[in-house]
């Protein structure tokens, strides 16, 4: 990048060179201080700086010649430090080395170049530094408004490397005033949020600080350089730079092109208007996708900090992981991270943490695809989308089990209909509260889980949700597992591919337990129903009604909070694996309180509205059921889940369920088992999965597309479901008929 | 594939074995206070019997009940 000026000695300011001949030298310098006052609205730029430490030394050093050579040479009536004598050269001397400095804490985000000690702005001044509020992470002015009342600084320095929210110059300006300080920022951070127009009013530093340094290449997506801007009366100081500290004019070509390219005459288009923006508009996404602290106010600056107790990683994990040659975003969005190097910018000085900027996104034209606006912006809008999404599959997963542990119980008037599920939604509501192991994979082995990616999860979900829906409105229970583990299924072949799919996985942990389920919790019923029905036969009959209707209670609320433990926590951990897949969370957390709340609350209002139309296929539909053999169906069942939950062999509960309510019908003689409805739910155990799997893969290929297609696949979904639930309205079941079978042959349609 | 038919085959048989002592056990019990009462009927007191054999009936389902509080609820592990 060298160019003729690079190789000419140009040592001085405009019209006063140390050299001859640098007319040329000078007009190039005129034009760049002119266009960098023009963009930024200075008074006055000195543009001869390489970088952002030249920059702050050539501003130290004219504070420190305004506000302490100045007043030394008046002192003495010299006009010139040659002029002084050694005496009062020495003072001053020794008073220039003797001034204070206030600046940010390396580790609250401020600059080594702040007068910290390795840096030589660290030995040149006494330094103290005001750092943020530990609870919120964000600079308290009231701290920093006393600690320069206390410490007295010549300078205050305002700006950041590290720092993701914006900074009120207002205030800052006052507290200088108010110490008699001289307010200085170092905006190489966000001097393109500046240039942008995307900092005013308080947050933009140029009306409101004495001097402000910046650098070329960072926001402004220039060349690699600097420059001091400053209010008129630093003007002849910061003129001075060199040879105050000797900056030798060899960027000036570079300088120009940062000029033309980021600002200048280009400023006012809309398109570098538009591109500054975007680095703010980014940051949801990047902060999406980093556990830095304070997330929600995150749309202030181009930055987002990640500190190593948070995310428990070092900067070297991250600047690994993030060098990782582009993946194509539109199959893993969620690897948008990775586009490349210069996305990217890292600061490893403190090992501690890292940053994660969006500068060169929008720059990059070849990435810019993958690392702009729309990507990250659909990140954040898939996050929320999957969220709400897998909650409204754990209502749905509330309504259609609420006849697992409930239909017998209100069958045989065991319980009245309202206090089953009341008592059904509350102790969900504990169970979700007391399990305490997270879903470590969203499907649990049955697709690849490294292909999944948030899309997917989201069509898997309205997959099972529109499954669930359409089976409630039939009447039939189907287990909610499978409906979930369909629709993942229809949605990672579809969003990744056949092999993504792990059909072994689906045989083994779905059709082998969906045929093992009813069979063996129906054996054990039958057994059991014919056991309770031989011994009781000669007791009294309100002895026998009232007490195993009690034990029908018993039985069932076993039921229900063991469904809490287990259905609730699938959603927690989808959500919460969701979360930490697009860095949210920490890979390894556990579900965030508001995650289990949500999850819980979710299954508890699903149970308590009652899935009535299964409810009464279960409870009257199948059999009809007497207090013996409901307590039977639910003795049963509760310990065939149990068993096989913790003796490794998982079993669906719906299944089971119903296995058992059809074995108590065998089990007690002269009971009749409808066949007919025995069979339709079969039928629709049997599609549950290719159901759920097909509307899973259809969502998928619209949803993976991006933004508009997840939002397409929504609002379908939305609109399919509210169709089943209108669907539902026209012959609608509730707690007054539950009980009551339609008089058609085909009471499960009911 | 990989199904574990052995613990499949541990499920049935301990849900059986459980599923069939707990009905049994809590049938009998029903037959004890069913058996009260009818000597209740007839004599107008005693059952006492009756009373504790219901009553050692219904605490041995209490304790499987309890037992499977303990499965479901993962902080008594």
């Amino acid at each position: 990048m060298g160019n003729w000026l690079s190789d000419k000695y140009a040592e001085g300011t405009i019209g006063r060179r140390f050299y001859a001949g640098c007319r040329n030298v000078d007009t190039v310098e005129q034009i760049a201080a002119d266009h960098a006052t023009a963009l930024f609205g200075a008074a006055h730029a000195y543009v001869q700086p390489h970088s952002g430490i030249d920059a702050n030394l050539v501003a130290f050093w004219a504070v420190l010649a305004q506000r302490v050579e100045a007043p030394a040479l008046a002192r003495a009536q010299a006009r010139h430090v040659n002029d002084l004598s050694d005496s009062d050269w020495e003072d001053l001397r020794r008073d220039l080395g003797n001034q204070r400095m206030l600046g940010m804490s390396l580790d609250a985000g401020g600059h080594l170049t702040h007068g910290f000690r390795p840096n030589i702005s660290g030995k040149m001044f006494h330094q103290a530094s005001y750092g943020t509020d530990p609870a919120t992470g964000l600079l308290d002015y009231d701290q920093v408004r006393a600690q320069a009342r206390e410490f007295r600084p010549l300078i205050l320095i305002a700006g950041y490397s590290a720092y993701p929210r914006k900074i009120n110059f207002r205030i800052m300006r006052e507290i200088a005033d108010e110490v008699g300080a001289t307010l200085m920022v170092d905006m190489a951070h966000f001097a393109g949020l500046v240039a942008g127009k995307v900092f005013t009013g308080d947050f933009d530093p140029i009306p409101h600080a004495h001097i402000v340094t910046t650098t070329t290449h960072k926001t402004l997506r220039g060349p690699r350089s600097g420059m001091v801007l400053c209010q008129s009366e630093l003007a002849e100081q910061v003129d001075r730079g060199c040879p105050m500290v000797l900056v030798v004019l060899v960027r000036l070509g570079r300088l120009e092109v940062v000029r033309g390219r980021a600002a200048g005459r280009d400023g006012a288009r809309p398109l570098v208007r538009l591109r500054l923006g975007q680095q703010v508009e980014v940051c949801p996404g990047i902060s999406t996708l980093l556990p830095y602290r304070a997330a929600p106010a995150a749309r202030c600056c181009r930055l987002a900090l990640c500190a190593s107790h948070v995310c428990h990683l070092s900067g070297h994990m991250p600047e690994q992981v993030l060098s990782q040659p582009a993946r194509p975003a539109r199959r893993r969005p969620i690897r948008w991270i990775a586009p490349g190097r210069d996305g990217v910018t890292l600061s490893r000085a403190a090992r501690r943490g890292f940053i994660a900027g969006s500068p060169c996104a929008p720059n990059l034209t070849g990435t810019a695809e993958r690392m702009g606006h729309p990507v990250m912006e659909h990140v954040t809008f898939l996050v929320v989308v999957v969220i709400i999404t897998a909650l409204a599959f754990d209502f749905t997963n509330g309504f259609h089990d609420t006849a697992n542990a409930m239909a017998t119980s209100i069958a045989t008037g065991a319980l009245r209909p309202r206090i089953a599920v009341a008592i059904s939604a509350v102790l969900n509501l504990a169970g979700a509260f007391l399990s305490v192991e997270v879903a470590k994979t969203i499907s649990g082995g049955i697709v690849d889980d490294r292909l999944v990616t948030p899309p997917m999860v989201f069509a898997g979900l309205i997959g099972a949700i529109l499954w669930n829906l359409l089976t409630w409105l039939l009447g039939l229970p189907s287990s909610s597992s499978h409906a979930l583990f369909g629709g993942l299924i229809g949605a990672v072949w579809v969003g990744a591919g056949v092999q993504g799919v792990h059909f072994d996985t689906v045989l083994e942990k779905v059709l082998v337990p969906a045929l093992a389920s009813p069979l063996i919790a129906g054996f054990v019923a039958m057994t059991a129903t014919y056991l309770a029905y031989t011994i009781t036969a000669r007791a009294r009959h309100e002895s026998v009604a009232t007490t195993f209707r009690f034990g029908q209670i018993v039985s069932a609320s076993l039921v229900s909070l063991a469904h809490g433990t287990n259905d609730a926590q699938k959603t927690m951990g989808v959500i919460t694996l969701t979360l930490i897949s697009t860095g949210t969370l920490a890979s390894g957390s556990a579900p965030p309180f508001w995650v289990i709340g949500a999850a819980g609350l979710a299954i508890a209002l699903g149970t308590y509205l009652g899935g009535w139309r299964i409810i009464r296929t279960m409870g009257k539909g199948i059999t009809e059921i007497e207090s013996p053999q409901g307590f039977a169906a639910e003795a049963s069942a509760t310990t065939v889940i149990l068993a096989s939950s913790h003796l490794g062999f998982a079993l669906s509960t719906t299944q089971v369920v119903s296995g058992a309510i059809l074995g108590t019908g065998l089990g007690r003689r002269l009971a009749r088992v409808r066949w007919g409805v025995a069979g339709r739910m079969a039928l629709a155990w049997l599609l549950t999965l290719p159901a759920a799997a097909a509307v899973g893969g259809v969502a998928a290929a619209v949803a993976t597309t991006g933004t508009l297609g997840v939002t397409v696949a929504a609002l379908v979904a939305v609109a399919a479901a509210a169709g089943l639930y209108a669907a539902g309205r026209r012959n609608p079941v509730h707690a007054g008929n539950v009980n009551e079978l339609p008089g058609t042959p085909q009471p499960a349609a009911a | 594939m990989d199904v574990k038919w052995g613990a499949l085959g541990q499920v049935f048989v301990v849900s059986l074995a459980v599923s069939v002592a707990v009905v049994v056990v809590f049938s009998l019990g029903v037959m004890a206070l069913s058996a009260r009462r009818s000597v209740r009927e007839h004599h107008g007191d005693g059952g006492s019997g009756a009373v504790v054999a219901a009553t050692l009936c219904f605490t041995a389902c209490a304790a499987v009940v309890l037992y499977g509080l303990y499965l479901i609820v993962p902080q008594f592990h």
